[in-house]
């Protein structure tokens, strides 16, 4: 395979914007493409990860009207959906796609309109990502899954509640720090304590919020970057795997063998090992998901995650930052940008441009973008491109 | 063919091995025909559960409702609500009985 590297990277605020879905996609393209500094004549293929436009926004077959706005006449254009990874699975098939060889520049585009559609509908269509027939049938949403692995981690590791509402007061106080964050305000414990009772024994401040919000990349081969103004980051390293889409057949549900086995792929592919990553973006759709998380990609021991987050070691300052952006949690999950924006953040952070929320190391960055309640995840390793 | 709800708990187990017990209304129902046709005693124990406040559209009547997931004692799984049940009174390990099924998919009861 090639060498790949981001040479370009943008999105728009995140939050409940007034703009349609075609302004934020153009919005976050246009932008991505002028800080690689390059001609849209040179983008050869577009990839558009998005969840469910067609019942956000009545919009299916979004890729080519998303290109076709970006004026980039006849080229491929191919939309991706893997629930709450479609950013990083177009991701993904954009660097597939140069790192193939069958492309030289492609752009990826990952957006998502979200707020003009009632909570209630919302809530059903983020539980169509679920299993329908057995599982949303039988009521469960999205936020009760992840409160179903939140009962079950409490009850095998001690996790408790102190260790949820240290996630989400850690990715509400990066998010103060981040201009692109859907919230700029810090929480506390008694915020939490005080909240909405989602899905016992998650709360309101336990849930990533509905969003509005695009973000995007451009992808090309190192050679060529170097002809483009462009500060590049490179590959390092991807993997994907998926699970079943049921929680309750799942062995374990205090863990997501997806996200263990993409990223042994991933970590193989760089050659590197958990120990190496400075920082990571990762799913965080609910606090537990963090905890979670950062358990299944080896930076802490199963049933860690949780005291590991109250000690502060996922801080911004802490031993292995996570979600310096403010994660899903602080930042905003507009669902199919998610992904891509993970990767956008890791950019910032490579090239050193993250401003208040800047991590101190800054080699290697890990993203983790999963989709439903861990059916699909994607793992993607950047580093410097020297 | 088409699954028997109400009286009993029923399923089948399909070739490739997977159990499933059809909530009442999915396209489960329908039997593949080379499955095996399996009935549960109803007896079972959870696994995990959560209190749902926030529902979907079509749970919306129903909200808070306690889900949870049940293992039955013959080994199979399923999502289903457990009624009657509070933070207080649902433990992980907890009985529960298979009480009947309706829209709502399948109730159980604190055993």
């Amino acid at each position: 395979m090639r060498d790949i590297v981001v040479v370009g990277a943008a999105e728009t605020k995140f939050g409940k914007l007034e703009s349609s879905f075609r302004d934020i996609a153009v919005e976050a393209a246009n932008a991505a493409m002028a800080d690689a500094g390059i001609d849209r004549q040179q983008i050869e293929a577009m990839y558009l990860g998005t969840f469910s436009p067609g019942t956000f926004i009545h919009q299916e077959h979004p890729a080519p009207l998303v290109a076709s706005m970006l004026g980039l006449a006849h080229v491929p254009t191919t939309r991706t959906e893997n629930a709450c990874a479609s950013g990083s699975s177009a991701f993904l098939q954009g660097l597939m796609a140069i790192g193939s060889g069958m492309y030289d520049t492609v752009l990826v585009v990952g957006a998502e309109k979200m707020t003009s559609t009632p909570i209630e509908e919302t809530t059903q269509i983020l539980a169509e990502a679920a299993d329908w027939e057995s599982e949303t049938l039988a009521g469960a949403t999205f936020p009760s899954l992840f409160a179903l692995m939140a009962r079950r981690h409490m009850h095998e590791f001690g996790t408790t509640r102190a260790h949820l509402s240290a996630v989400a007061i850690k990715n509400h106080h990066n998010a103060f720090r981040n201009p692109y964050a859907q919230f700029h305000r810090e929480i506390t414990e008694a915020d939490i304590n005080n909240s909405a009772m989602i899905a016992d024994p998650l709360t309101l401040y336990d849930c990533s919020p509905v969003t509005d919000g695009a973000a995007a990349v451009v992808i090309s081969t190192r050679e060529r970057a170097r002809n483009l103004a462009g500060q590049p980051v490179k590959v390092l390293g991807f993997g994907q795997a998926s699970d079943s889409l049921s929680l309750f057949r799942r062995e374990d549900m205090t863990c997501l063998v997806s996200a263990r086995k993409a990223s042994e792929r991933a970590y193989k592919m760089a050659g590197i090992g958990p120990s190496d990553v400075s920082f990571a973006e990762v799913h965080d759709c609910f606090t537990i998901a963090e905890i979670v998380a950062t358990e299944d990609l080896g930076f802490f021991d199963r049933g860690q995650g949780g005291p590991a987050a109250l000690a502060g070691e996922t801080a911004l300052n802490g031993r292995i930052p996570v979600n310096p952006s403010g994660g899903l949690k602080g930042k905003g999950h507009p669902v199919g940008a998610t992904g891509v924006s993970q990767v956008v953040e890791s950019v910032f952070q490579l090239r050193g441009t993250a401003g208040e929320r800047q991590v101190a190391s800054r080699d290697i960055g890990l993203t983790h973008n999963v989709g439903g309640s861990g059916a699909t995840c994607v793992v993607t390793i950047l580093g410097q491109a020297a | 063919m088409a699954v028997e709800i109400g009286a009993s708990l029923a399923g089948y187990r399909s070739a490739s091995g997977e159990i499933t017990i059809p909530v009442p209304g999915s396209t489960l129902e329908h039997v593949p025909a080379d499955a095996e046709p399996r009935v549960f005693a109803g007896g079972g124990k959870v696994l995990t559960y959560s209190i749902v406040h926030v529902s979907t559209t079509r749970f919306k009547d129903k909200a808070p409702y306690a889900l949870a997931i049940v293992e039955l004692d013959e080994g199979a799984r399923l999502m289903a609500i457990v009624d009657g049940g509070t933070a207080a009174n649902l433990a992980i390990d907890g009985r529960v009985r298979y009480a009947h099924s309706d829209q709502y998919g399948h109730h159980f009861g604190i055993d």
